[in-house]
């Protein structure tokens, strides 16, 4: 993942989409997303493997997979929610933006909802060893 | 990958661009729509390998 690359792709975008926006905007956001997708193609193979590795370090130390997994489902759900919102809300849509963003919270909520359970449980528990 | 898909949508939004301008021009107002309509359905059909390919990824790597 060169660096130059991506600011290339970003430059080249941004100058047709503001070349064609006067005459097609619908055309303008189709390049806006196709350059989003690129980017975020581009991304994802550093992604994965710094995943990996941190991963891979957690688990040395001794934390659970699982809980980690939750982690980095979150951290995926929340780019993908804020892609779609960010390309709604350019395309003027601020109203569809908001309601993306707030499906994807709900979708992080639900995802999180076990091991949240698990942790008020283990304090329960602990409270109740230290009160009687 | 890289740049050839933008460049690609981009071509597609520019010649729509001027087709459109051009139909117009020589009156044929309906035409011009269907051009644009035809220009966007294309190009979204051009992107939707790409997103496909980019959800696909997303959710291998994050394990959703």
């Amino acid at each position: 993942m060169n660096i130059l690359k991506i600011i290339g792709i970003a430059i080249v975008a941004v100058t047709l989409i503001l070349t064609v926006k006067a005459y097609r905007p619908e055309a303008a956001l189709q390049i806006s997303l196709a350059t989003g997708v690129i980017l975020l193609l581009i991304a994802a193979g550093t992604i994965s493997g710094l995943i990996e590795k941190i991963t891979a370090e957690a688990q040395k130390y001794g934390i659970d997979p699982g809980y980690f997994s939750v982690l980095i489902k979150t951290i995926g759900i929340a780019y993908i929610a804020q892609l779609g919102s960010q390309i709604c809300s350019d395309a003027g849509e601020s109203a569809i933006a908001s309601k993306v963003d707030l499906c994807g919270r709900l979708v992080i909520l639900v995802t999180v909802m076990p091991t949240v359970i698990e942790i008020i449980e283990m304090v329960c528990t602990l409270l109740e060893v230290n009160i009687s | 990958m890289g740049i050839e898909i933008i460049l690609k949508v981009a071509g597609i939004g520019i010649l729509v661009a001027i087709a459109c301008q051009l139909l117009k021009q020589s009156g044929r107002d309906d035409i011009a729509m269907i051009t644009g309509l035809a220009g966007l359905v294309l190009s979204l059909m051009l992107i939707l390998s790409y997103v496909g390919s980019l959800f696909n990824t997303v959710i291998q790597i994050f394990g959703l």
